[in-house]
């Protein structure tokens, strides 16, 4: 058996009764490993599994080619009508526009009859107007990353010379904001040195689509930072909520917000479509560049090899993978959460959390290390619905 | 909030007596789409799956 921080991939111990899988819906695609930003908190370099470091730096062709022939015959075999596909890195971007777009098409036609919806996600430094016609005009959507105004993306999204790079990325995201059509959304990560109202302000001046906001990369062995306006122990949970009231007071809908929408889903007895919250399947599978079927990307933030399956592009199908113990935990559902977490009011809300965030000496069955954080934000949400819910029983009497 | 059978604060919102018909028609709000959203899912169901959250 595999032990966590010692070795390829993840113990799972005790596992959950088999349930039938879900067939993967959403392939990222490692196309480029390196960065030509040095953010501090990047879960690919700076955090507990820094292998990107070493990696191939471009996927080959041969690889891309056998990835395109291993996610069509997925698609195919599970008559999916769709497959969502993201280029990513790394920097997509140093890979060149017109690469991904070659990459696009190829794998448009792979899939074919069904659909592929591609898109990029890029630290927006490389987006110039250029880059972004050539993608839009192909139909390559485009998720930008930015952690908000000047001074708190450039806290911690800068160049390795020191460099913050908001500039580069402010001229990028105008540039998209003239582009609809291509313009997927704004990923921010919390930080609590930063005001939640001026921080989602500063997102929607670019007219975002959608935004969402992601907690930083962290675990119960590597806590988050709490600092500034956050010694008290559910600080993230308390910054959401004020941006959670900036987004909502409001008339009529500026921007979606991914995270608040999906929790206000879960709060009115729906489903969840982010790994984030809630207990949906993940459908999710990584392609790195060296060819390898990896586990979503962010459990580079836990302990070295947590992503790793040892499947490959090469000897194994996307069915192979689905059949990896550590793969099915993701789709497991509440039988995959912790006993405590099972026992609390909000489980079927917050789900447990982002998997990563749950890690604890070579476990992930324990509740998340935002557990607090997201036990605020959800009540607080519930509390905002039920009082319109009541304003609007009584309007219809 | 409500109190569920094990004595715990319940966070679930009950819309059992909510229709489409009770949002004012042009009403964009945040509040207003959600209630849109978990209606029409509850008439056309789907299979949910959780996409990956780093990228949009």
């Amino acid at each position: 058996m595999t032990v966590p921080g010692e070795g390829r991939g993840q113990a799972v111990v005790d596992p959950p009764a088999a349930v039938r899988p879900v067939p993967f819906s959403e392939f990222i695609l490692k196309v480029h490993s390196r960065c030509n930003l040095a953010c501090d908190y990047c879960y690919m370099y700076e955090l507990a599994d820094r292998r990107a470091r070493t990696d191939p730096p471009l996927m080959s062709t041969e690889i891309f080619d056998l990835t395109c022939r291993r996610v069509a015959e997925h698609v195919h075999a599970h008559e999916l009508s769709d497959a969502r596909i993201v280029l990513h890195g790394g920097e997509p971007l140093l890979a060149g526009a017109a690469t991904l777009v070659r990459m696009a098409e190829r794998l448009r036609a792979a899939v074919h009859p069904a659909v592929a919806r591609v898109s990029v996600q890029t630290n927006g430094t490389l987006l110039d107007d250029r880059a972004l016609s050539v993608l839009a005009d192909a139909g390559v959507l485009i998720g930008v990353s930015l952690d908000g105004d000047r001074v708190a993306n450039d806290r911690h999204r800068r160049y390795a010379s020191g460099r913050g790079s908001f500039d580069d990325v402010d001229r990028a995201l105008r540039l998209l904001a003239g582009r609809p059509g291509a313009y997927a959304g704004i990923l921010c990560v919390v930080d609590l040195d930063a005001d939640p109202r001026r921080t989602y302000e500063a997102l929607l001046a670019y007219r975002p689509p959608m935004v969402d906001f992601l907690l930083p990369h962290a675990n119960w062995d590597a806590p988050p930072p709490r600092s500034g306006r956050a010694a008290r122990a559910d600080a993230y949970g308390s910054w959401l909520c004020d941006a959670f009231d900036a987004w909502y007071d409001v008339p009529v809908r500026l921007t979606r917000v991914r995270l608040f929408e999906e929790l206000m889903n879960l709060l009115l007895g729906g489903s969840s479509r982010t790994e984030s919250v809630g207990l949906s399947p993940v459908a999710a599978v990584v392609v790195n560049t060296d060819g390898g079927y990896e586990q979503v990307d962010t459990l580079r933030s836990t302990y070295p090899g947590a992503v790793d399956t040892d499947l490959t592009v090469f000897d194994n199908s996307l069915d192979d993978v689905l059949r990896h113990p550590a793969v099915a935990v993701r789709q497991a559902g509440l039988s995959a959460l912790a006993a405590d977490c099972r026992a609390c009011p909000v489980h079927l809300v917050c789900g447990g959390g982002n998997y990563p965030h749950r890690y604890r000496a070579g476990s992930f069955r324990n509740p998340s290390v935002y557990c607090r954080d997201l036990r605020l934000l959800i009540e607080h949400v519930s509390g905002r619905l039920r009082a319109d819910l009541t304003g609007l029983r009584s309007r219809g009497r | 909030m409500d109190t569920t059978e094990d004595g715990s604060l319940g966070v679930l919102v009950d819309l059992s007596d909510v229709s489409l018909a009770d949002l004012p028609e042009l009403d964009g709000s945040p509040f207003a789409c959600s209630l849109r959203r978990i209606l029409d899912e509850i008439d056309r169901p789907q299979d949910a799956v959780a996409g990956w959250n780093s990228a949009m």
